[in-house]
């Protein structure tokens, strides 16, 4: 049933689009990184508008599916002039909408510092600017470490949506091999196990800075 | 280009989407049956079976949706396991989201305090009564808002069914713009399609939790 | 001859390599108001989870008016677990009140009360409302009847939660710690209702902090240290001359706690 002579010979084509997943991953992590954290500072600092504007975004992006998402960024890009950026589109695409969760995840961990704290550190005499630099900032993004990396997680998930543009990462890899040799199982159980590992490796981060950041928060 | 050129493939539009609700509800219903399979396994299997349980959910929790998709519609063929590209879409999603949804049904039973069924033991209630008339009813009013995201996602993602050919609202969305040669637009609609009807499910899931929740007394988080 | 309520013969727990109670035996009579004491930690609340099977001792039996708890015993003389349905049974006969109240929050005060009496008893709804209701002018929440606890007081709670086991018509009531997680100015009203339980002879075991309804209310007192039973007396005897070392600190300790905080001021977690 599966056949190795084949599984060696797309074996290099699977692993360099591996890089590129992982590479993907990390750019829709950055903006999804950015873009939460401006949102989220909009929704808490930014007045009534900057609240409805950071919901609304954040709405949005979970009220659709990312596949129709990828498609009108992909479509949207060309009549501002940019053209034939297939991973730009899937980085963007992927990025804005996991922006989305780490919004809410930045958002709750801010919310968790607690009030008091606040209090002391004004009465000290400390501007806003410095109490949001060096008060609550650092407290919430230890708190929500783990979350991110879980939500990095799940942004690796949702790399091979970019397959349906031509992205050639591992999922789109697999499709062309697929529809070259008719060897369905070898490739696809291949990057199957692929996504796996690089989850693991993902997951058991997440998990061991929940137990570090557990400890560091007393 | 003009909005009004998407106007007589308006019926075809309809077709998908009602499509894309028939497997959600499907698909929602069969996850919802395996994920209470999957914790009841887990909850009074023996150890093989929490072993084989917990390695499910580890996978499901590193594979993407699209290569299960790819595994069950390409792969178990050639094993002698065939279906029709909405069952294999049915299936995936079933497969996909359970382990989500029992991870949601076991939170939601762990947060019942375990006082609560000792009193019930020492009224006389046997361990079946004690499920229906205490755990559950609380249960259900504590999954709704995990459960809702989980089922969210099941329903953005029959989207993802349209690479294997399923005429569902994405599919017949690509063929409509293969017409029309108004991807943006055309994609746009149908965004806003999904998002009013996501909000509205939203809202009807919101008011049902409040109703079976009405012994809490009101705390608003915001 | 007193009868026998309840009887605990060579009753030992472990919890993994720690032995938390060392071959206890008592025996309750019908009528005995029964007040545990003892230091936090000292197996008192283990002692009643074994007493009402919902942690069956490792070692030892229990009886209830007599029969095997939690055991079938063959005319032959082996033993086996008792079906689930029959020890459902048993311990319907037995009430018990925590300390953590442990109310059905999604049911109201009326529900909470009448659940055991329909499901378990084959009450009819009316009949069970009724039982109800009279039981909740005894303990004075008549007007909380269709109220959800979740509105109530911490004392109002556990009121509901001795109306609750009162409606099975228990032949004895066990109590851990009932006054132990409620505010002070709130433990009057639940002393009381046990208080007046007392008064009409109700067979209890009431594991307590509090010194006064100890020596006032209770007919016999236990005092528990290290798992074991150090002394078992009369509270006048108890409190006046304790037999033991280990009692005379304990209630040197309490009471001069209980003179610092005045009466209703639980002693010790
Ligand atoms: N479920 C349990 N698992 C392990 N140890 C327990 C458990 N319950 C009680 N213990 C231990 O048994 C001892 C007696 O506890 P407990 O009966 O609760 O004492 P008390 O009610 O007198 O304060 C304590 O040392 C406690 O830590
Ligand atoms: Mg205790």
């Amino acid at each position: 049933m599966v056949d190795l002579a084949i599984l060696s010979q797309a074996l290099p084509a699977i692993g360099t689009a591996a890089v590129v997943t992982v590479a993907l991953t990390l750019a829709a992590s950055l903006i999804s990184l950015v873009v939460g954290a401006l949102s989220a500072a909009v929704q808490l600092g930014g007045g009534p508008i900057g609240y409805a504007l950071s919901r609304t975004y954040v709405s949005l992006m979970r009220g659709t599916p990312l596949f129709v998402q990828l498609l009108v960024v992909y479509y949207g890009l060309p009549p501002i002039g940019i053209r034939g950026q297939a991973f730009l589109a899937a980085a963007l695409a992927i990025g804005l909408n996991s922006g989305a969760y780490t919004t809410e995840i930045l958002r709750a961990a801010i919310l968790a510092v607690p009030r008091g704290q606040l209090e002391a550190a004004t009465t000290i005499g400390l501007t806003w600017g410095k109490i949001w630099r060096r008060i609550v900032l650092p407290q919430a993004f230890v708190t929500s470490l783990p979350m991110l990396t879980a939500e990095f997680t799940i942004v690796l998930k949702s790399t091979p949506l970019a397959s349906v543009i031509a992205v050639t990462e591992m999922t789109y890899t697999g499709v062309l091999i697929q529809s070259r040799t008719y060897s369905a199982s070898e490739v696809f159980l291949t990057i199957a196990v692929g996504y796996i590992l690089i989850a693991q490796v993902l997951m058991r981060l997440s998990r061991s800075l929940e137990r570090r950041t557990r400890r560091l928060r007393f | 280009m003009d909005w009004s050129d998407i106007i007589p493939y308006l019926p075809d539009l309809a077709r998908g989407f009602l499509k894309s609700i028939e497997i959600a509800l499907l698909s929602a219903a069969t996850a919802l049956v395996t994920a209470l399979l999957l914790t009841l396994a887990s909850a009074t299997g023996n150890a093989i079976v929490r072993a084989i349980v917990a390695a499910y959910t580890e996978i499901i929790l590193g594979l993407p949706i699209l290569v299960l998709l790819y595994v069950i519609y390409f792969v178990l063929p050639k094993f002698g396991v065939r279906f029709d590209e909405t069952t294999a879409g049915v299936l995936t999603l079933t497969l996909y989201y359970s382990p989500y949804l029992a991870e949601a049904i076991r939170g939601a039973v762990a947060a019942v305090p375990v006082g609560q069924v000792e009193a019930a033991r020492m009224i006389g209630l046997g361990e079946l009564s004690i499920l229906a008339r205490i755990v559950v009813p609380q249960a259900l009013a504590l999954m709704i808002p995990s459960a809702t995201g989980i089922l969210i996602g099941l329903v953005k993602d029959t989207a993802i069914l349209s690479v294997i050919s399923v005429e569902e609202f994405a599919y017949v969305t690509k063929q409509v713009v293969s017409h029309t040669y108004a991807p943006f637009e055309t994609w746009t609609l149908v965004a806003a399609v999904y998002w009013v009807t996501l909000a509205l499910f939203e809202t009807l899931m919101r008011g049902l939790e409040r109703r079976l929740s009405r012994f809490r007394p009101k705390v608003e988080f915001h | 001859m007193p009868v026998s309520a309840i009887r605990a013969e060579g009753v030992s727990m472990d919890f993994g390599s720690l032995r938390v109670l060392h071959g206890i035996n008592v025996d309750v009579s019908e009528g005995e108001v029964v007040a545990v004491l003892g230091p936090s930690g000292s197996g008192k609340s283990t002692l009643l989870r074994c007493l009402s099977w919902l942690t069956p001792p490792t070692e030892g039996a229990v009886y209830l008016q007599g029969e095997r708890l939690g055991v079938a015993v063959a005319p032959d003389g082996r033993q086996s677990r008792l079906s689930a349905a029959k020890l459902a049974r048993q311990r319907s006969r037995i009430g018990m009140v925590f300390q953590s109240f442990n109310l059905w929050p999604h049911l109201t005060v009326l529900g909470n009360i009448t659940e055991g009496p329909v499901q378990v008893l084959g009450l009819r709804p009316g009949e069970a409302r009724e039982r109800a209701m009279t039981i909740l002018e005894t303990v004075g929440l008549a007007a909380k009847a269709s109220a959800y606890p979740a509105t109530l007081s911490g004392g109002q709670q556990q009121r509901v939660a001795i109306a609750r086991a009162l409606a099975m018509q228990p032949e004895l009531l066990l109590f851990d710690e009932p006054t132990s997680s409620l505010d002070p100015e709130l433990v009057g009203e639940v002393l009381d209702v046990i208080e007046l339980l007392a008064a009409r002879r109700t067979t209890m075991v009431v594991v307590t902090h509090e010194i006064a309804f100890a020596s006032e209310a209770a007919t016999r007192v236990i005092f528990m240290d290290g798992g074991r039973i150090v002394e078992d007396t009369l509270p006048a005897t108890f409190f006046r001359d304790p037999a033991e070392e280990r009692s005379r600190r304990f209630l040197e300790r309490t009471l001069r706690r209980y003179a610092q905080f005045g009466s209703h001021r639980s002693a010790e977690g």
